[in-house]
């Protein structure tokens, strides 16, 4: 197993160069620069804006420009942002952070509502519970996570009451510090998180639910009957085990999911996060922060991918040799 | 109960089809004595399976009626609860399925599959669990039985795979081992091994088996008794040796002639029967149910209503349309075949 993973990191080297050549010509490619819409035209003479231009590099040739970006960038340096006048490592962190412990709290909710809805499904299958989580999982399947916001933010935030309708952290609480401070992170995370989760949740409840009817007709199944295994050990020890394989090796992939966080559901929920980070440094042309992040996209991609390689190996025996 | 294990009454077990019930196995009566080896022999489709499944309901899905009686050790196991039924599944009727793959349990263990009945059979500790599945492992001759023990299925060979599941169904000592086409899905090298394992075992254990198959040389070679099966019916039954040499049924003498080793059509020709075993939904429900098969046998040489007729000892016979079949006739007429 670690022979393994070893070798997927390894892998990761020429993955990640040969993306990093097409998203830095991909950036080079693009119209404007930062200068451009940073300096007011009526003071800055057009002169002092191309002495400046010679002066970052910007009329090196596109090699050049490349290998000082990723000689940088392989110390850990990913420049400045042109934007927020800050190195792109402490911008990108802050986000991360934010958008990590979201992800997180999705990710555990997801899974929390999933597995419980996905074996009641399957157990009781075509009988009235397995009819209401179907129906329910339809549902949510149909409803953009955007527009269960809407509903979701008047009713619990404005109606009830019951959480803040946006932001990351009560600014009273960041001035206390320790425990206040996390139970207020949690509490601005929840109503998020629980959009998130409620629309992702549907897909794993119906692949749950039909690896357990699946399962029902094996004929390892019917071995077990034939052994007198009651039927509650039928499922519990059979049916279930078997069931949650696939759901498991899900996990790696919903991580990067949720990690490279979601535009749509920071920027409604005003959530400091990557997703919202992306979108805002592309339309500001912010490209030392937008190449940072891509590339960290496809770490997380890659990583998510292995996850999952290595949680369906310690679940399945099948995969274990070698 | 008269010396029977087992007695099967008027067993019909139906499937539903498109809505309606079509019976696969249509008035079945058997009586298995102790410490007897009795094989039920067919075509594919006839019926022996789902006769199989219906002695512990094992079938899937609810689109399966079973109805008649099947009376072990004084109890209708058809009347049985579920609960009251998984009291004889598995402790006083094992089972032995085709394809040791699929009926094996891919996550768990070779030895906690084997346990699994003690478990819920046997108030054993876990060390005298171990200690009984071990001893199977050996005496179903399974090579380095400590190393398979903690092995899974996938680590096992065929062979291996159906040792193990000989072992499952062994391993509560049953006084029936219902053996459901147990070499079908091996090697022809390991059907060999697998049925001589079968029959020291059962001569060891004294246990009663029911040897589904649709090989007579796996009957001729393991058998005490023969049932042959066509369409849901019972044709023929008789001791083995009986019916090997005197066979009656035109079925059960089409059968014996289409084998390999014993035809006697001579000059390389393989005796082929004539159509296929019907569609359950076209089956034809009276009359003998044979008779598309063998056209040249006129009509009124079956009867209207077949009824079973002692043709020796032991020996019963369905339908009298035996008495005019030879298999000269076929080859006088369109049917013959190369």
């Amino acid at each position: 197993m670690w022979k393994t993973i070893v070798r997927r990191i390894l892998i990761l080297i020429p993955q990640m160069f040969v993306l990093s050549v097409f998203l830095f010509l991909l950036a080079e490619r693009m119209p404007g620069d930062a200068l451009t819409g940073m300096i007011d035209p009526t003071t800055t003479r057009p002169e002092r804006l191309e002495e400046l231009r010679h002066q970052y590099g910007f009329y090196d040739p596109w090699h050049v420009k490349y290998t000082r970006w990723i000689g940088n960038a392989v110390r850990g340096d990913f420049g400045r942002s042109f934007y927020h006048k800050l190195p792109v490592t402490r911008i990108i962190a802050d986000r991360a952070a934010n958008t990590f412990w979201l992800g997180l709290l999705t990710v555990l909710l997801i899974y929390l509502i999933a597995i419980p809805l996905g074996i009641t499904s399957g157990r009781f299958h075509d009988k009235p519970p397995d009819r209401a989580i179907s129906f329910y999982s339809y549902f949510a399947m149909a409803t953009p996570t955007i527009v269960l916001a809407l509903f979701l933010i008047p009713l619990f935030a404005f109606r009830l009451g019951w959480f803040p309708f946006g932001g990351s952290v009560d600014p009273r609480a960041f001035s206390q510090g320790g425990i206040h401070y996390f139970l207020s992170r949690l509490h601005h995370m929840l109503l998020p998180a629980m959009t998130a989760a409620l629309v992702s949740t549907a897909y794993i409840i119906q692949y749950l639910r039909s690896e357990i009817v699946d399962y029902e007709q094996s004929d390892f199944v019917t071995t077990a009957r034939s052994k007198g295994v009651p039927q509650r050990q039928i499922y519990s020890r059979h049916i279930f085990r078997n069931a949650l394989i696939p759901v498991a090796s899900f996990v790696g992939y919903s991580i990067t999911g949720v990690l490279s966080g979601s535009v749509l559901l920071e920027t409604i929920y005003s959530y400091p996060g990557m997703g919202e980070l992306f979108v805002s440094s592309i339309t500001l042309r912010d490209y030392p922060v937008a190449n940072a992040l891509i590339l960290l996209f496809a770490v997380l991609v890659v990583t998510g991918t292995l996850l999952s390689d290595i949680i369906l190996r310690i679940v399945d025996p099948r995969l274990k040799i070698k | 109960m008269s010396g029977n294990i087992l007695e099967i009454k008027n067993l019909v077990t139906s499937f539903r089809i498109r809505g309606d019930y079509y019976a696969a196995v249509d008035g079945v009566s058997l009586e298995i004595k102790p410490n007897e080896v009795f094989a039920i022999v067919g075509e594919s489709g006839c019926g022996k399976s789902a006769l199989a499944l219906s002695i512990l309901r094992l079938h899937k899905g609810f689109y399966t009626k079973v109805e008649g009686s099947i009376f072990f050790k004084g109890r209708d196991l058809l009347s049985l609860r579920d609960d009251e039924l998984n009291d004889v599944r598995g402790k006083e009727i094992g089972m032995i399925f085709q394809d040791p793959l699929t009926a094996l349990n891919p996550l768990m263990k070779i030895g906690a599959q084997i346990e699994e009945s003690l478990t819920i059979h046997t108030d054993y500790t876990a060390a005298q669990r171990a200690e009984r599945t071990l001893e199977l492992l050996n005496s179903v001759g399974m090579p380095r039985p400590g190393l398979v023990y903690g092995q899974y299925p996938h680590e096992l060979s065929g062979g291996m795979r159906q040792r193990a599941m000989i072992a499952i169904a062994l391993v509560c000592k049953p006084s029936v081992v219902i053996a459901d086409e147990p070499t079908t899905a091996l090697d022809v090298t390991i059907q060999a091994q697998i049925l001589d394992l079968l029959r020291d075992l059962q001569r060891q254990t004294q246990s009663a088996v029911i040897l589904i198959t649709h090989d007579l040389s796996v009957v001729a070679e393991m058998a005490h008794r023969v049932a042959v099966m066509y369409a849901g019916q019972i044709v023929e039954l008789a001791d083995a040796r009986e019916l090997f040499h005197n066979p009656k049924h035109p079925y059960t003498r089409s059968l014996l002639e289409s084998n390999p080793s014993s035809s006697s059509s001579g000059e390389g020709f393989l005796h082929v029967i004539e159509g296929m075993v019907p569609n359950l939904d076209r089956l034809p429900r009276s009359g003998c149910r044979f008779s598309p098969r063998i056209p040249w046998i006129p009509d009124d040489a079956h009867e209207a209503d077949p009824t079973y007729r002692t043709v020796a000892p032991g020996h019963l016979v369905l339908c009298s349309c035996h008495e005019h079949f030879r298999f000269s006739d076929e080859r006088g007429t369109s049917h013959a075949l190369a």
